[in-house]
């Protein structure tokens, strides 16, 4: 397959002109027979590369995701080009939609997938039964013990692949250490078969990164809201819980001219669909999300990327502020750093890893516990059908805990640290590349002035219709057109 | 403002706050049924199937903090505070305008069926294939490309357009207000509660009753018109009847004259079930023919002992009283008294 078939079908397919750097160099090695691992920063377009190879290859596309939000995102998109040959199979679907989704499955070209539909054997029967050409791993990064988005489900893809008759694999994410990237590459291999790798910088030289330092939250919220006062365009704030998310965003609403909306799991389906829509139409200046979720944002000119928290990890930080920019034009990512962050940071982690004591007593009991321990809970099930011993568990939890507690020190060491920042970054991932600063890179310190320097100062408000429509016959004419 | 309507949901009278929980998101058990006839509340039977306990609790606690509510070992009561606002919630909240369409219809189903068909139906009008088609379960998408398909895709657009216009006449302002800026289509985003709360000055809650009774009331306003574009649509979000498909069943062997023991043994099912169906059944069934299964001479001792107040005693306390009764009977006189006084 040459260049110029690959633009053609891209401009047929998609209706965009050139590629992003590192699609094409993935779709080619994946079209020539090579399972591939391909890290590409956030906003690349890592769904293209599948998606192209997948219309051009025979057989089914199976794509393993490990969000419901970034798969009902992705089979919407599908929806979108008027290609109805995506399904999204999980635990959204009821009983009756997914056994008619899995007798129908010879119809669907594309199907998602969470890893826990996969240990399902109704699940794997029938995928036996079609042509899988080519197995997606995204976010393959959740495969490694290593990494802080760790799935233990994502340690199951290698059997099903054997099973499913080994079909080509491609691995994508978005950020991966040289440590992280052999270990996906260890945890997929087929006997006798190799990777290719493609590597993209997660450089990102448009996005202008800074830190806020704050002593308290009161100070935090003055900062941020007179921040936004002057930021040019629209953005995202990221917070580490729920409830934060909401409460700002109504202080923004009440604060400032600015509209602001919170967008997280407690969303209903609808309201997330009509958010994302506004956003996409410049009717919401702020969305205030959760990590998870934003994830499924899809906007090419995101302005600013704001951490109210800060992040617990360098992959979330570097994945988050990544949303920013998409169009390649002048952007900001901005961390809120204040004294208690640590603290907080480590009870988020206390709260999702069992410890040694809760692990010994839910395997004892688990007959009366299982479906009790939320999230903890279902963790731990994964371990218990295995029958993984008592001992062998607290030693994985051990190390998960080490792990993000790795994490957030190198994260914290990042806000103290006072080299650029962009630099930082590249180093944590084993990069060798050197950043050529200036005062258009990074600061350690926020000040104004850089919103100047920058061109990003406030020049007009995006949002200033009012919501409602009064009248009914208006609505009528934006929803019907007469014939 | 969830706390007022939870408020409105007790009485002074003790009521228990599991059993009222239960009635709002509708679980369906004959004891649930049972207490919702008792305390007045069958109509809002349902009214929210995804309503969180630890909301309800947590608000319960509130009123009870607030002075407004009272527990007791029976259960919760309004204290006078509580009794002086409901009366004036009465006047300033909005209330359920057809209660009794609360649990005809699947209406999380109905809302996303509607809305899908209705973006479909305008994108169809704009000539416009690419768009994203908002989030529904695979159920709906199916359901909405079957009646697309079963339709003449040329008139569906004035089809729909004409009847929704004919419809908003029906409702008032607020309604109207509500049901219009939540439809989405080719020029329209839609709104969210919250949002149309804020530019509405309501609450989240009152903003969503609204809307659900607009619902229901297009669901069954549909049904009542000899020709609607809707009406396989609604067909599908319509729930069978409150009474299980199972006690139906068992209604039809009583009417040919089996006994309880013979119907158990001919559906191969426990008695305790069969008595479980009968129970149902007088709920919701006004012919229910209670002389089949209470004697007038247990009814006779019954209301002698018990009086005005049906539930003052316990069954255990009954039984204390008339050691060969049982549960099925004492249960089956107090629904029999709830409705014949
Ligand atoms: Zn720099």
């Amino acid at each position: 397959m040459t260049t110029i078939n690959l633009k053609e079908k891209l401009s047929e397919y998609f209706g965009f002109e050139s590629f992003m750097s590192g699609q094409e160099e993935t779709i080619k090695t994946v079209l020539s027979g090579h399972d591939t691992l391909s890290v590409l920063p956030t906003g690349t377009g890592k769904s293209l590369c599948y998606q192209l190879a997948g219309y051009l290859m025979n057989g089914t596309t199976l794509i393993v995701s490990p969000l419901l939000s970034l798969i009902q995102d992705q089979v919407s998109q599908f929806n979108f080009r008027g290609n109805g040959v995506a399904i999204g199979l999980t635990s959204l679907l009821s009983y009756s939609e997914k056994k008619y989704v899995l007798k129908n499955i010879n119809a669907y070209k594309f199907i998602y997938l969470s890893p826990e539909m996969l240990s399902q054997v109704e699940v794997t029967n029938a995928l036996k039964s079609i042509n899988v050409s080519l197995f997606v791993v995204d976010e393959a990064h959740c495969i490694s013990t290593w990494g802080p988005d760790f799935r233990p489900d994502y340690l199951n893809l290698n059997n099903v692949i054997a099973e499913l008759g080994e079909p080509l694999i491609l691995a994508l994410t978005a950020t991966a250490t040289p440590r992280i990237q052999d270990d996906i590459v260890a945890q997929l291999i087929m006997p006798n078969r190799s990777f290719n790798k493609i590597i993209r910088s997660v450089n990102r030289e448009n996005i202008f990164l800074s830190t806020i330092k704050v002593n308290d939250e009161f100070e935090k919220n003055e900062q941020l809201l007179g921040l936004l006062n002057k930021l040019d365009g629209v953005g995202i704030i990221y917070f580490s819980s729920k409830k934060k998310a909401n409460e700002i965003s109504e202080l923004i609403n009440q604060h400032t001219k600015l509209k602001s909306e919170p967008y997280h799991a407690d969303l209903t389906d609808t309201a997330r669909y009509i958010v994302q829509q506004q956003f996409m139409m410049n009717q919401i200046d702020v969305i205030c999300a959760t990590s998870a979720f934003g994830m499924g944002i899809n906007k090419k000119d995101i302005r600013y990327v704001i951490h109210y928290h800060m992040p617990a990890n360098f992959e979330s930080y570097v994945q988050e502020f990544g949303r920013a920019g998409r169009d390649g034009q002048q952007s900001i990512a901005i961390v809120f750093s204040q004294v208690n962050d640590l603290f907080l940071q480590r009870r988020l982690i206390d709260l999702t890893i069992p410890d040694a004591d809760f692990i010994k007593l839910y395997f004892k009991k688990h007959a009366e516990l299982v479906g009790l321990g939320e999230e903890k809970g279902k963790l731990l099930d994964y371990y218990y059908e295995k029958h993984d011993t008592v001992d062998q568990v607290q030693a994985l939890f051990r190390q998960r805990k080490i792990e993000k507690e790795i994490g957030l020190q190198s994260m914290m060491a990042f806000i103290d640290s006072n080299q650029c920042r962009k630099q930082e970054i590249l180093r944590h991932f084993g990069e060798s590349k050197v950043v050529q600063h200036d005062k258009s890179c990074c600061s350690v310190v926020f000040t104004e002035k850089t919103l100047e320097v920058i061109g990003l100062e406030k020049r007009r408000n995006v949002t200033d219709e009012k919501r409602l429509i009064q009248s009914s016959e208006t609505i009528m004419t934006k929803l019907f057109q007469k014939s | 403002m969830i706390e007022d309507y939870i408020l409105q949901m007790f009485q002074e009278d003790p009521r228990r706050p599991n059993v009222v929980y239960s009635i709002i998101i509708g679980r369906n058990t004959v004891s649930n049924i049972y207490w919702g006839m008792r305390y007045n509340l069958l109509d809002y039977f349902g009214m929210d199937p995804q309503f969180s306990n630890m909301l309800f609790r947590e608000n319960i606690v509130k009123l009870q903090k607030n002075k407004l509510l009272d527990e007791n070992e029976v259960g919760v009561k309004l204290t006078s505070l509580g009794l002086e606002r409901k009366k004036k919630l009465k006047k300033s909240l909005y209330q359920v305008k057809y209660p009794k369409l609360m649990n005809q219809y699947r209406l999380n189903e109905w809302s996303e069926t509607l809305t899908l068909a209705i973006q479909v139906i305008s994108e169809l009008s704009f000539t416009n294939r690419h768009y994203y088609p908002i989030m529904t379960s695979e159920l709906t998408k199916f359901n909405i490309k079957r009646w697309l398909s079963n339709n003449v895709k040329e008139k569906l657009v004035s089809q729909v357009h004409s009847e929704l216009e004919l419809f908003i006449k029906e409702l008032d302002t607020n309604a109207e207000l509500i049901f219009m800026n939540k439809l989405i289509g080719h020029q329209l985003n839609g709104l969210t509660n919250k949002q149309l709360a804020i530019e509405l000055t309501l609450s989240e809650i009152e903003t969503d009753l609204i809307y659900r009774d607009t619902m229901n009331y297009f669901a069954s306003w549909i049904e009542q018109q000899e020709q609607s574009v809707f009406k396989e649509l609604v067909q599908l979000i319509r729930n069978k009847g409150i009474i299980s498909e199972s006690a139906q069943d068992t209604m039809k062997f009583i009417n040919a004259g089996l006994s309880v023991n013979n119907i158990a043994r001919k559906r191969q099912l426990k008695k305790s079930t069969i008595n479980e169906h009968l129970l149902e059944l007088a709920m919701f069934d006004d012919k229910f023919p209670y002389q089949l299964f209470l004697t007038s001479e247990l009814v006779g001792i019954l209301t002698k002992i018990i009086g005005g107040n049906i539930d003052q005693y316990s069954f255990q306390e009954i039984q204390e009283k008339i050691p060969e009764i049982d549960f099925f009977d004492y249960r089956l006189y107090q629904i029999y008294r709830s409705k014949n006084g």
